[in-house]
């Protein structure tokens, strides 16, 4: 392996470019046309034009990517998240091409893609799945007794499909009754198929997941858990590790199950087990969620704690090496929290914002990291993901991380556009994340709280007072064609 | 070490600032003999470097960071974001020349509706297209009394950022009215004149 090829964007292709480098590999970016100055398209040693703006003609299109490597003379290809990145079909593109895909082989990424084939791979392996059952017996009764063996609440949905359609969260056997048939109509209208499924509902859970990371020489590892529970419609924004709620026991159990699906799916490169956690204290239990079968977007917060680098280990296992660590000699200390700072105004129901990073200064300090793929004067559109920057803090404690997430926060000016920030800070801020007492419900639950626009202070008037209005031609702003050739624009280097 | 300097944009001894902020609040600001700038009844001393910083001085000094967006007053202070938009200076002349020329797009949009026609006499600060863009209406407004001497939108058509919707020429002679209140709407071609 000398040469790979980046097949994505942002702060995660500017991420692997960087360790490439520092393992002596040359890289190479790929860009679409609105990309063609962006900061992952500078770093890299080559760079390939594979379209025009829309990602699926761009990001997501697999011949122009496989193009791009043959062209480029790449012998690899890491996908980073998103994208293309758990395409089973993109990864065997890749190997028939001859380029090595820095992930799991293609038939891993398959399995775990299907949820029904993904549950029932991790029963046989003895990992917990969320306790459920399609009842043989189809009768109301039947259903109302499968609904008694799990215990209440329950939720019932349609065996045949998904989208809400079906569901109906059932807390006493009265109710069973009640919902069970109108279920039944439904599931019938929507699929054509009156199956119906029976599960327990876990309320207030929190979303737990782990680390692992495979070789090829049969080798697999956990690198300890992270905490994702502040999430906002599915959108996780804050990730931690460890976890509040997890207890150095309930750690080994996660780990070995973890361990234990990576290995019953013959497991290669970096992944993650997502479970969905419940209780506290070691009685407190989990159940397999999904299976993701890449890099994930946190990563920064297990490389925290872990005191690891998850894309240099990726490089390293793709090109055929063992994992540069034994789980015995891996410990998870400190602790590290990751920020995602968004392109959104969050008092304006969280509106993705396009314009120019007028000004936009990343914090610096001791345990204070930031993963971005822009740099001031960059102008954001909203084509792609509104992601502007990962801040990832490290301290002694929790409590001390959280302060330091917050400092870092309140020293990292963006203007020009809304992100996120004021938000973040009021989360970190918030007693009850302070506290550790959240589930993947509570942000949409707090959401009016944790959200306000404040009247300005008389120093903030005063600032904006002095400011002297320019006719800078960098900020024209508003008045440049986002598909111009930024290399022209006079003024960006140099700052 | 960039030299820290006091603000000198307020330098005409007198000269009030009127800021609009995100709540449609309209906030005085004047410079006092003594350097500070007055705020209702606070008086506040700023400091700016070269990069965009400011130092905000008190009982306890407060750096912020500041910067101006089309017409846009940008700052940030403590973690907290603040826009603010400039009123026009009292006593300055209505709709110069400088005003007139292309409405822009501000950002990539569809246009909704076009509400004059070429040749209308148009007052400065009315609406002449509404774009919509991630399901808000963007109001564009004349930025200077005049006459519509071209139009390059249609209504349904996608624009893209810095494109040009509408052209009038200026007509000094119509600038008989009052000065509106505010007649900023973050296009390009407004903030010409939004320099107290």
């Amino acid at each position: 392996m000398k040469r790979v090829l980046v097949a994505n964007r942002g702060e995660i292709a500017v991420r692997v470019i960087r360790a490439c480098r520092e393992a002596g590999l040359e890289s190479v970016a790929v860009y679409s046309d609105l990309d063609a100055g962006a900061l992952h398209t500078r770093l890299a040693d080559h760079r390939v034009r594979i379209g025009p703006a829309p990602p699926s003609e761009s990001y997501l299109n697999i011949a122009a990517l496989v193009e791009a490597g043959r062209t480029s003379g790449a012998d690899a290809v890491h996908p980073g998240y998103g994208f293309l990145s758990e395409r089973a079909a993109f990864a065997r593109a890749c190997e028939e091409a001859g380029l090595v895909f820095i992930g799991p082989p293609a038939d891993v990424i398959d399995q775990m893609g299907s949820k029904i084939a993904a549950r029932a791979l991790m029963q046989r392996a003895g990992v917990p799945v969320v306790p459920g059952a399609t009842p043989e017996d189809q009768t109301d009764t039947g259903i109302q007794a499968a609904a008694e063996g799990i215990g209440y609440p329950v939720l019932i949905k349609a065996s045949a499909g998904g989208g809400g359609k079906g569901m109906r969260v059932v807390r006493s056997g009265a109710q069973a009754l009640e919902a069970i048939p109108s279920a039944r109509r439904e599931a019938i209208a929507a699929f054509g198929d009156g199956t119906l499924y029976v599960e327990r509902l876990i309320e207030r859970a929190r979303h737990v997941e782990v680390q692992i990371f495979g070789d090829a020489h049969g080798n697999v590892v956990h690198l300890f858990e992270r905490e994702c529970s502040l999430q906002r419609r599915h959108q996780k924004i804050m990730e931690e590790s460890p976890s509040a709620a997890v207890t150095a026991a309930v750690r080994e159990r996660m780990g070995e199950a973890a361990v234990a699906a990576a290995t019953a799916t013959g497991y290669r490169n970096a992944g993650t087990i997502e479970f969905l956690f419940e209780g506290e204290g070691d009685t407190a239990r989990f159940y397999f969620l999904e299976m993701n079968t890449r890099l994930q977007v946190e990563h920064p917060v297990t490389e925290g704690v872990a005191g690891v680098d998850l894309v240099q280990a990726q490089l390293l296992v793709a090109a055929g090496g063992r994992l540069p660590w034994q789980q015995r000699s891996l410990v998870q200390r400190g602790h590290a929290i990751e920020c995602r700072v968004y392109a959104e105004d969050p008092c304006r129901d969280f509106l993705p914002q396009a314009g120019p990073l007028a000004i936009y200064r990343e914090p610096s300090g001791p345990g204070i990291r930031v993963d971005s793929g822009v740099v001031e004067g960059d102008v954001v559109g909203v084509s792609y993901d509104p992601l502007l920057a990962k801040v990832t803090v490290c301290a002694e404690a929790r409590g001390a991380a959280l302060d330091r997430a917050a400092a870092a926060l309140r020293a990292f000016p963006i203007l020009g556009i809304h992100t996120n920030i004021p938000f973040l800070i009021a989360l970190l801020d918030d007693p009850r994340v302070r506290q550790g007492s959240t589930h993947t419900g509570f942000v949409d639950a707090h959401l009016e709280q944790l959200v306000h626009r404040t009247r300005p202070p008389a120093e903030a008037i005063a600032a904006a007072a002095s400011l002297q209005p320019r006719r800078d031609p960098q900020f024209e702003g508003t008045r440049r064609t986002m598909g111009i050739d930024p290399w022209s624009t006079p003024g960006r280097w140099g700052r | 070490m960039v030299h820290a300097r006091q603000v000198g944009t307020l330098s005409m001894p007198g000269e009030r600032l009127t800021l609009l902020d995100e709540f449609g609040t309209a906030h005085q600001v004047s410079p006092a003999a003594d350097g500070t700038l007055r705020v209702g009844e606070a008086a506040v001393r700023i400091h700016r470097a070269g990069d965009g910083s400011l130092l905000i001085e008190g009982a306890r000094n407060l750096p912020a960071w500041g910067a101006v967006v089309g017409s846009t007053r940008w700052v940030f202070l403590d973690g907290r974001v603040f826009t603010f938009e400039a009123d026009r200076p009292q006593g300055r002349r209505a709709g110069s020349a400088a005003d007139a020329g292309p409405l822009t797009a501000p950002m990539p949009a569809t246009v909704r509706t076009v509400t004059v026609a070429r040749g209308d006499t148009v007052r400065r600060g009315d609406v002449l297209v509404v774009l919509e863009a991630m399901k808000m209406e963007l109001p564009v407004r004349a930025a200077a009394d005049g006459v519509v001497s071209a139009i390059h939108c249609r209504e349904g058509e996608m624009v893209q950022s810095g494109q040009e919707l509408i052209e009038v020429t200026a007509s000094p002679g119509l600038s008989s009215r009052p000065q509106s209140q505010r007649g900023s709407n973050g296009t390009e071609a407004d903030d010409r004149s939004g320099a107290p």
